[in-house]
């Protein structure tokens, strides 16, 4: 299954450090592939260093592509995770 | 004849406090120059993989293992950082990445790597300056595979009592430095911000950046002092600097000593004039702080720093009331003087309700906050008023504008005891009141305050920053962060005439009431108050045992005669020699 989502950066300082490895570790132990793109830049969202190349500031939108057999849940968690500022 | 070297004073950023006598260690750091490149056999390849797997699983024990002693050392921002590396370690990029790269290049696995790294670095460039710091961490990471994997052959060992000098110092640096082995650090670049900084002040050990590495190249192995109160290094001390820092790094030891000896007798002036000390709380653990027995009480728990701040929003009646309760009960006999939540501005945490705020200090903070979302300030009213039942209890207010917004705040505390009175649930009833005293439009009405509260405290940290429009942790303009200004002096002298006229004590909590510099010139104007962090109580009691109350009063008028800062900073540097 293949799904796809914009969300906005809501997180003050951005996609700093902190919420990049929340991502990283929420998206643990799930197998579908999981790829934001900002700026026409793609990166894998499972790597917390290309998360920091991203640099996407606070407000930025980043659409999201999650494939693979648990898509679904995967998507839930990352957009409930955008909207909380991934715990920050 | 050898000629004695010329003792050179080096001015940079003090980033963590402290004074430091030891030998200069500059840490090598990789560069890729160092790294050998040579081409490798195709049979070569799994052996060079396996090499590399063993390399980034010794640098996980490392992290795993660091995160440990600085859990057990109670440095919880530095284990969240640790925890960053580690996640790095997983990153495709640094796996799957990498091994496919020495397949692909057939080369030694340390080239391989450092051509990756540097390709990630060279994207980083076009990134936005606020991240740019970010790159240190990948960066201290990458080091640590890179010694793993080719460690440095004439890396020197470190002596004792290192002093370390790195041109970027990493967050490991720090994290890893033991302090019976590491005196102090020095580094070219860092900021007050950088995880580095960060790390050292928890640990207690002295730094100072923005160093110019090229003059401290040449006195490695040297003895230097590293001064992290002023933010001088200085290379080549004379004999006579080093018997100076030695004495004053000496008697700060033996004087904490005695004065912790000296802390149990009451604070009386020379001419018998009491002052009182108290205690600012900000932890559980603050509060079975040994010196808490000398002090009259605590004089400001400050109750945002006692739960997280991304929990605080959340949080339930009882959780709270459950925390204060065992909080109050463990001190009966204490007074405490409990202040709400100071939530926003510098705090961090806006309010989610809340538009973004272009100038946090001067947006939804202090009671503004609460009065803005009234559940919570209900929530934490209520858990307050009911644990209040066991202990001596007053409630103090954060940042009240004017007499319209204490009774706003008076009005809904009103209406939380009606409530529980309504509910037959049982609370203090009679709680003393008081304002927190920091901006200056409370400043210049704190006769209508006085008026309709029991105390007054004046918080210095902000009344500063509103009244000289200057932000104290400003990388530039910190030096025009004078508490001592003419204005500031002016204010506090009008409250305590204001409330001695009502009958209203006032206190001092902010970080003047911890400078040794102002005691005796508050105490002149009239302060009969303190309240600072634990730690500070020995040394504010031993300056007040000192000094005569005559004489802080003359020094008072003559500061109050005079019209420039700087003239009132002189005066009162001459007073502290």
């Amino acid at each position: 299954m293949k799904l796809t989502a914009v969300a906005k950066v809501k997180n003050r300082l951005g996609l700093h450090i902190r919420p990049a490895t929340a991502i990283v570790k929420m998206l643990q132990g799930f197998r579908s592939s999981v790829y934001f793109t900002l700026r026409e830049q793609t990166i894998n969202a499972k790597s917390i260093m290309s998360l920091l190349v991203l640099s996407a500031q606070k407000n930025s939108r980043i659409s999201i592509v999650v494939e693979g057999e648990d898509a679904e849940v995967v998507m839930e968690k990352l957009l409930k995770g955008f909207e909380t500022e991934f715990g920050e | 004849m050898t000629r004695q070297k010329q003792e050179y004073y080096l001015k940079g950023f003090p980033l963590s406090e402290g004074i430091a006598i030891g030998k200069l260690h500059v840490l090598a750091q990789y560069n890729n120059a160092l790294v050998p490149e040579t081409p490798i056999d195709c049979a070569d390849v799994d052996k060079e993989i396996e090499r590399y797997r063993n390399a980034l699983s010794s640098s996980r024990k490392d992290l795993e293992h660091l995160q440990e002693v600085l859990s057990d050392e109670g440095s919880h921002e530095a284990v969240t950082i640790i925890d960053t590396h580690i996640q790095m370690l997983e990153d495709p990029l640094i796996t799957t990445f990498v091994e496919q790269r020495i397949k692909q290049m057939l080369q030694n696995t340390e080239s391989v790597f450092c051509s990756v790294m540097g390709e990630y670095e060279r994207r980083f460039e076009a990134v936005d300056d606020s991240f740019q710091q970010r790159l240190t961490d990948v960066r201290d990471v990458s080091q640590r595979i890179l010694r793993h994997l080719h460690p440095l052959a004439d890396e020197p060992a470190m002596p004792d009592n290192a002093v370390i000098f790195s041109k970027e110092l990493v967050p490991s640096h720090t994290a890893e430095a033991s302090v019976a082995k590491v005196c102090a650090f020095i580094s070219e670049m860092g900021g007050h911000t950088s995880h580095a900084a960060l790390i050292a002040r928890a640990k207690g050990i002295p730094y100072v950046a923005n160093i110019d590495v090229k003059s401290v190249m040449e006195v490695e192995g040297d003895i230097v002092i590293v001064d992290g109160c002023l933010g001088y290094v200085i290379l080549n001390p004379s004999e006579e600097t080093l018997a100076n820092y030695r004495k004053i790094k000496g008697d700060i030891v033996e004087q904490y000593q005695k004065l912790v000896e000296e802390a149990a007798c009451a604070s009386v002036t020379q001419d018998g004039h009491g002052v009182q000390i108290w205690a600012n709380v900000e932890t559980l653990a603050d509060l079975r702080h040994p010196q808490l027995a000398s002090a009259q009480g605590v004089g400001l728990l400050r109750s945002e720093f006692l739960f997280s701040t991304k929990d605080v929003l959340s949080l339930s009646e009882e959780e709270q009331y459950s925390l204060y309760f065992e909080m109050i009960s463990s001190n009966p006999d204490k007074p405490i003087v409990f202040r709400v939540f100071d939530l926003g501005g510098d705090k961090g945490l806006s309010h989610p309700a809340a538009l973004h705020e272009i100038n946090p200090a001067l947006g939804c903070r202090g009671v503004r906050f609460l009065l803005h979302d009234k559940p919570f300030f209900k929530r934490q009213l209520r858990a307050i008023l009911r644990a209040g039942v066991v202990g001596k209890l007053s409630l103090l207010f954060p940042l009240i504008a004017d007499i319209d917004e204490l009774r706003e705040v008076k009005r809904v505390l009103h209406e939380v005891q009606e409530e529980l009175r309504r509910e037959h649930v049982s609370f203090a009833s009679h709680l003393r009141l008081g304002c927190m005293i920091e901006m200056p439009s409370a400043a210049l009405s704190c006769e209508a305050l006085a008026k309709e509260c029991d105390f007054l405290s004046i918080g210095t940290n902000d009344l500063v920053q509103y009244t000289l429009a200057i932000d104290r942790s400003h990388p530039y303009l910190h030096a025009r962060y004078k508490p001592g200004h003419p204005t500031i002096l002016r204010m506090i002298r009008s409250i305590v005439v204001v409330s001695r006229l009502y009958g209203k004590p006032v206190s001092i909590c902010g970080e003047m009431a911890s400078n040794p510099l102002f005691i005796r010139l508050l105490v002149g104007l009239g302060v009969t108050q303190f309240s600072c962090a634990p730690r500070h109580i020995p040394l504010i009691k031993k300056m007040v045992r000192r000094m005569s109350y005559a004489h802080a009063q003359h020094l008072a008028n003559t500061a109050l005669a005079m019209e420039s800062a700087k003239e009132i900073e002189e005066l009162l540097k001459l007073e502290s020699i």
